[in-house]
């Protein structure tokens, strides 16, 4: 035999053709507003595809001490945020930036992370599982762990027809969080049931959504749509919205955007995060130093600190307290929680 | 079954040469200039009595044509030329910002036209409609109080009281009446055997001309009113004179 240095041995694979393979696509709900919804063509839904992703999402199978998984820094209830400044992972170590809403996150183009160092849902989800700071175990043993359950031989190959359990791999797994993922849309907020008119703002979120949009020019402007724009809340872009104060863009103490790019005008931008849900995510901004929404509003009522490349929509907007207030009822308009109940959303070992 | 592959290998080469012989590649190359000089994002700039920097100048180009006589050959339909990201050194100001056009048709053309900012039929659309590999797709360059894409967009600072440049400026245009139409009245050769080019210089100064002064960017330093489209339309029809061509 010449494959004498294959990594696993033959014979201590399963075969698994007894186990149907009956896969069907599966069609998500996208809000008509959305846009589209991008799916590589190597990956399709479906929905055995998803259901083995948020088995793998919720099991912390993943973790080195079996304590934790993706949900536990990504927590359904919170907007799949953890509500911490910054994330810790199985060894009490925090990160240094706060854990990401997920929602919506299959409509991300332009990189993920704050600062989009990478570019897709399949490569990002390999990435926890081995991070000292996160999940810290090795894909080495999370496989042939995953191969001996009956729970995983039956949804890999369900979901991928894979014919025997050593077929079971990291990239499979990786592919099927990846699908759990995309469904995880939220487009059903009081704001979405405004836009099919389903909802009436009361005053107070009528003029917040057209301080919000710059609508109206008897309302005071106060530009987010520009960065959060609808209908993800986000436009994926970098930037700089006056968090540090720098005279020089080497300054930042997190280069953000810039140690990615190497473009020295990247230094300090990160990624516009969604707002949908944002009552939910609190501590707000990378590095979660907003414990509210009426502070994270008060800063950008100030315009924020100078930097030489902080953003030029980020000035002195001049709030009352009154349009403060209508800014915020209409940010609560945001929330949506009904994907929630939708079928493979929420943990299935409940 | 042998024959009948190199059949087709004989095809698909003969495919391949024809097409070469009778297409050529084209390249339309922006740069952005302050004064003359190549722009950097962020360096100070002699304005009138006080200083600017820029941070921002990026716009949509639609209808990328080369004309002969009746005839109109479309490079691309739209493209989005943004020196916000590349001007961050005098290197990249230096070089600008190529769109490399392949397989046009050979000929020898009149010229080149373009429009700044979206035409009609895409502006009346939103950026769901497209995929994110377009440049329409980007809804952070859509604004619903206007129903339109922000065109162009042009931002800075200005020197404030503090004596830094902190003092934010910045004019997005947008509207249909506010397209524009440039044209490059030269005659550019598509060869199959080399490359052409044309490159275009945009002068930002000029941009802020107004009559024989210019725009008093501090007491003017942001367009809120969306039904206000006077000093935009200055702004627009200085994008046109800002251009040059070689
Ligand atoms: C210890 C906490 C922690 C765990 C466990 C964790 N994450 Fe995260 N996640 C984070 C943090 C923090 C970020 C932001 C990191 C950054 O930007 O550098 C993040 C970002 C992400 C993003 C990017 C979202 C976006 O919009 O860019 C995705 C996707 C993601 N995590 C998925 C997962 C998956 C899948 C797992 C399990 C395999 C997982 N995470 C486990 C903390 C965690
Ligand atoms: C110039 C673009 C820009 C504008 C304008 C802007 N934001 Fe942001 N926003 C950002 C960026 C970038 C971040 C993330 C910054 C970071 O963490 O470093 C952010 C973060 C936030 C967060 C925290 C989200 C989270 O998950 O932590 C909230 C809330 C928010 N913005 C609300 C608003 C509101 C309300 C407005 C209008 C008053 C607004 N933003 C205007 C770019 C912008």
């Amino acid at each position: 035999m010449t494959n004498g240095c294959k990594e696993e041995p033959i014979d201590n694979s399963i075969s698994l053709t007894s186990i149907e393979y009956n896969p069907t696509e599966f069609l998500p709900d996208v809000p008509e507003e959305f846009p589209l919804l991008e799916i590589p063509e190597d990956n399709p839904l479906t929905s055995d595809g998803i259901r083995l992703g948020q088995h793998l999402f919720f099991d912390p199978i993943l973790s080195a001490d079996s304590t934790m998984s993706c949900a536990s820094c990504h927590l359904p209830e919170a907007g799949f945020t953890d509500q911490l400044a910054f994330s810790t992972g199985i060894d009490g170590v925090a990160g240094e930036r706060s854990s990401m809403s997920l929602v919506n996150s299959g409509f991300s183009f332009n990189g993920l992370f704050w600062d989009g160092r990478i570019q897709s849902l399949e490569t990002q989800a390999l990435l926890p599982v081995e991070d000292p700071i996160e999940l810290h175990h090795d894909w080495q043993e999370v496989i042939p762990a995953l191969r001996n359950l009956p729970l995983y031989q039956e949804l890999f190959r369900k979901a991928f027809g894979i014919s025997t359990t050593s077929e079971i791999t990291k990239e499979l797994a990786a592919k099927a969080i990846a699908q759990y993922e995309r469904v995880l849309i939220s487009g059903n907020s009081n704001f979405d049931k405004f836009l099919r008119f389903e909802y009436f703002f009361s005053e107070e979120e009528s003029n917040g959504f057209a301080m919000f949009f710059d609508k109206d020019p008897e309302i005071i402007d106060a530009e987010c749509f520009h960065c959060h724009s609808a209908s993800l809340f986000t436009d994926n872009s970098f930037r700089n919205n006056g968090l540090d104060e720098v005279t020089d863009l080497a300054e930042f103490s997190d280069l953000g955007r810039g140690a990615v790019t190497g473009n020295p005008l990247d230094n300090g931008k990160f990624r516009v995060p969604t707002l949908r849900n944002i009552t939910l995510t609190a501590p707000y901004m990378h590095d979660g130093r907003f414990q509210t929404l009426e502070e994270v509003i008060d800063h950008y009522d100030s315009g924020g600190h100078f930097a030489p490349n902080r953003d030029p929509l980020i000035y002195e907007l001049g709030l009352t307290d009154t349009e403060k207030q209508n800014l915020l009822a209409f940010l609560h308009t945001l929330v949506d929680t009904s994907y929630l109940s939708k079928e493979y959303i929420t943990n299935p070992f409940k | 079954m042998k024959m009948k592959k190199y059949f087709f290998i004989l095809m698909g080469m003969l495919l391949l040469t024809s097409c070469k012989d009778d297409t050529g590649d084209f390249t339309l190359n922006f740069k952005a200039l302050y004064d003359g000089e190549p722009l950097v994002m962020l360096e100070a700039l002699e304005y009138t009595n006080y200083d600017i920097n820029i941070l921002e100048s990026d716009f949509y180009i639609s209808d990328i044509t080369l004309i002969k006589g009746d005839e109109r050959v479309e490079l691309a339909a739209i493209d989005f030329v943004d020196f916000s990201s590349n001007n961050f050194s005098i290197d990249r100001a230096e070089e600008g910002i190529d769109f490399n056009y392949l397989e046009v048709p050979v000929g020898t053309y009149d010229g080149l036209e373009f429009s700044i900012g979206v035409q009609p039929e895409e502006n009346g659309m939103l950026p769901n409609a497209f995929e994110s590999n377009n440049p329409l797709s980007n809804s952070g360059n859509y604004w619903s109080a206007w129903d339109s894409y922000i065109f162009a967009k042009l931002a800075g600072n200005y020197r404030g009281d503090d004596g830094n440049l902190s003092e934010t400026w910045f004019f997005h245009t947008g509207t249909d009446p506010l397209l524009r139409t440039f044209t490059v009245d030269k005659e550019i050769i598509i060869d199959p055997s080399e490359s052409s080019s044309v490159s275009i210089s945009m002068e930002h100064k000029v941009l802020f001309q107004d009559g024989g002064d210019y725009f008093d960017i501090e007491t003017n330093s942001i367009n809120h009113d969306p039904t206000n489209l006077a000093p935009l339309e200055m702004i627009v029809n200085n994008y046109i004179s800002s251009f040059t061509f070689d």
